[in-house]
């Protein structure tokens, strides 16, 4: 037990993952780190973090103290709950897990745009709640045929769209980089160089691209405006890439039909925010990632990474530092 | 004539009557069919009458019952909608220039059709209108199933839930489909499937070589092998008397304990009550059920109160361009009949 390496981990359920995580390593979960830091800070050598923790950002206020760090993994995709520039300039090495759960998060994509297009919530609603009659006319959105713009056209966005295709989906994409012809014509995806030209085609939107300066507030009053009225919006990506008060204006006044999101700005929002008192909204705690595998998965990958890094080895899944033009959104 | 019953008719709404009353000359030309009600939740909307209208003056089931002499010798055809109103020899014997009962949907297992058949009366249905609409139904109940929507939207929203990161769901992608009917639906289903990578298994009475090739799917002539192999299975059945009752409590041991089972045909396919025990010894994950028995439930029935059970109110058909298009088609193969023309979507007795 003394030969493995400490790390302090902050992950939303720590219960999912402990025999993984203190198979290789001693562990201090962040709530006892917390208690009494100074028991733990020179001798801790890597960080486990993921984005629902309760430590929501690794920055100078906790690497100040770690003067023996040598990795951060972040189990996610996301990386801008890390301040990658200080790690960066203090040689810390970093990691993530790009992959594991595309499937998954796409997935679920699908999933809310169904469920929103078909309106399953009232459906069940409907069924279940003694309050609420029993509808035999609920009318949803249709699907097959329609247009979906697919905002974002990564590992997750492709595959999304390949979903989408099954429905018998028309594919528009956005995203700064084209794919080739023939990744296009498998699933019959047309480019756009510009979102604000495609919204108009769109019955679907689903946003799918990291949280990048160029990707902040992507979607806002203008956006809603040049979408369809019976159009209906997808987040799966962050809550910052919608202007959050537009999109509750747009709801508000059946600008757009309806929306379904993955992520907001808090999480969870104010008991008396907005979006909870709208009927056409459908918000979901942050669950793109959310099977057993998927997540087990990212830990294991996670782990796997911080080992490396803790041994000077080649890292898998290493975020480098930027040496080429910024805004790849792959 | 028949236009001041209409004009004073309770069932149909002022802005309707207005319209009646504007359109008399051309309805006086267009046949007289029996329909059931007007009811936003329970029968047709007031948004698909103009459609019927367009083809047909329409006896409303509570006139006709009112007065049934006035009605009787006019009414050339039948328009049912969620199985109303009931075609009895009774009701057949009031109506002696009856040509056809057109359902307006897929289903015919609510007519009898050896009645119909002996009295010589057509009968048509809508088989392919809605099918899309119904795939991509059950798709939604499938992936809304296995990643719990109904659960993380009330964990998001309703403020007496908490918020939890951490509702793991079933893995979708990769995983076993078995369609129980490839019929029109049943296949769109399997491509829908493939665009989620799962693998596809399917049985049906027949095989169907073509369209296994086509999406390189698997057969399986006995039902009770193609259950333990997979991880969903969903019934796309017409209800027959060799699929009334096809799946029990042991279909149900036969499934993985972690498949989930979701029912889009009709309930009677399900042996009900063995499908609440199973739920509630884990024999299988969990259930959806878009028809159930009756519809709706009663409030106390277990199924209403099983978290790992979904219901929803007979919503497979209902987009909007999908309900109006099978009221459409309907009116189409009524209205053929009564001309003696091909019946389109006719139902051989």
């Amino acid at each position: 037990m003394a030969d493995k390496p400490l790390v302090v981990a902050s992950l939303a359920d720590h219960e999912l993952y402990v025999k993984i995580v203190e198979e290789h390593f001693r562990v201090v979960w962040w709530e006892d780190y917390i208690k009494g830091p100074e028991k733990y800070n020179n001798d801790i050598q890597g960080i486990l973090v993921d984005a629902y923790g309760r430590l929501k950002r690794v920055d100078g206020s906790l690497l100040d103290h770690l003067p023996n760090l040598k990795i951060v993994s972040t189990l996610s995709v996301g990386t801008d709950h890390l301040d990658l520039e200080l790690l960066f300039k203090r040689g810390i090495k970093v990691s993530r897990v790009p992959d594991v759960s595309s499937d998954c998060v796409a997935d679920w994509g699908i999933t809310l745009l169904v469920g929103m297009a078909r309106r399953i919530v009232e459906g069940v609603d409907s069924a279940k709640n003694p309050a609420t009659p029993f509808d035999f006319n609920i009318m949803g959105k249709k699907i097959t045929g329609s247009t979906i713009g697919v905002v974002g056209f990564g590992r997750i966005g492709y595959k999304i769209a390949e979903r989408a295709y099954g429905f018998s989906m028309k594919v528009l994409y956005y995203d700064v980089f084209r794919r080739s012809e023939e990744e296009e014509k498998k699933i019959g995806a047309t480019y756009y160089s510009s979102v604000d030209e495609m919204l108009p085609h769109c019955d679907f939107v689903i946003l799918i691209v990291p949280l990048l300066p160029t990707t902040r507030g992507m979607i806002g009053k203008k956006q809603f405006e040049l979408m369809k009225n019976s159009a209906i919006l997808v987040n799966v990506a962050r809550a910052q890439v919608i202007d959050q008060d537009a999109l509750v204006e747009a709801l508000k006044n059946k600008t757009i039909r309806s929306a379904a999101i993955d992520v907001t700005y808090p999480e969870p929002l104010p008991d008396d925010h907005p979006l909870r008192f709208l009927d056409n909204i459908i918000i979901t705690p942050h669950m793109g990632a959310n099977s057993e595998e998927s997540r087990r998965g990212v830990v294991v990958a996670g782990v796997k990474s911080c080992i490396a890094g803790v041994k000077g080895e080649p890292i898998p899944n290493e975020v480098l530092p930027p040496t080429q033009k910024p805004g790849k959104l792959h | 004539m028949g236009l001041e019953k209409l004009l004073t008719c309770p069932s149909i709404r002022a802005g309707e009557k207005y319209r009646a009353s504007q359109e008399m000359a051309s309805l006086e030309d267009k046949p007289m069919v029996l329909t059931s009600h007007v009811d936003e939740l329970n029968a047709y909307p007031q948004i698909f009458v103009p459609v019927i209208k367009k083809y047909f003056r329409i006896v409303w089931w509570a006139d006709f019952e009112n007065d049934q002499e006035r009605y009787a010798n006019e009414i050339q055809g039948i328009l049912v909608n969620g199985g109303l109103p009931k075609i009895t020899s009774e009701l057949l014997d009031t109506l002696p220039n009856l040509k056809i009962v057109s359902t307006l949907g897929v289903g015919t297992d609510h007519l009898d059709l050896q009645l119909l058949k002996s009295r010589g009366i057509k009968v048509s249905s809508v088989p392919d209108v809605s099918s899309d609409c119904v795939a991509d139904w059950g798709m939604t109940l499938l992936v809304a199933a296995a990643r719990k929507l109904p659960e993380a939207m009330k964990s998001a929203t309703d403020t007496a839930t908490p918020f939890n990161y951490n509702i793991l769901g079933k893995k979708i992608t990769g995983s076993t489909l078995g369609i129980v009917g490839l019929g029109r639906i049943g296949y769109r289903i399997a491509e829908r499937a493939l665009g989620f990578k799962m693998r596809v298994l399917y049985n049906d009475i027949t095989r169907r070589p073509e369209k296994e090739a086509a999406l390189s799917l698997e057969y399986y002539s006995s039902l009770d092998k193609l259950l333990p192999n997979s991880d969903f299975i969903i019934t796309v059945v017409p209800l027959t008397p060799q699929t009334h009752g096809m799946m029990g409590r042991e279909q149900f041991k036969l499934m993985k304990k972690s498949a989930i089972f979701i029912n889009i045909a009709r309930a009677p396919v399900v042996q009900q009550d063995e499908l609440v025990e199973a739920l509630q010894s884990r024999t299988i994950q969990a259930a959806v059920l878009d028809v159930t028995s009756p519809e709706p439930l009663p409030p106390h029935h277990p199924l209403l109160h099983m978290p790992n059970v979904i219901i929803t109110p007979h919503m497979g058909a209902n987009s909007l361009e999908s309900r109006r298009g099978v009221v459409e088609a309907g009116c189409e193969s009524c209205t053929a009949a009564i001309q003696g023309k091909a019946i389109p979507r006719e139902v051989v007795l």
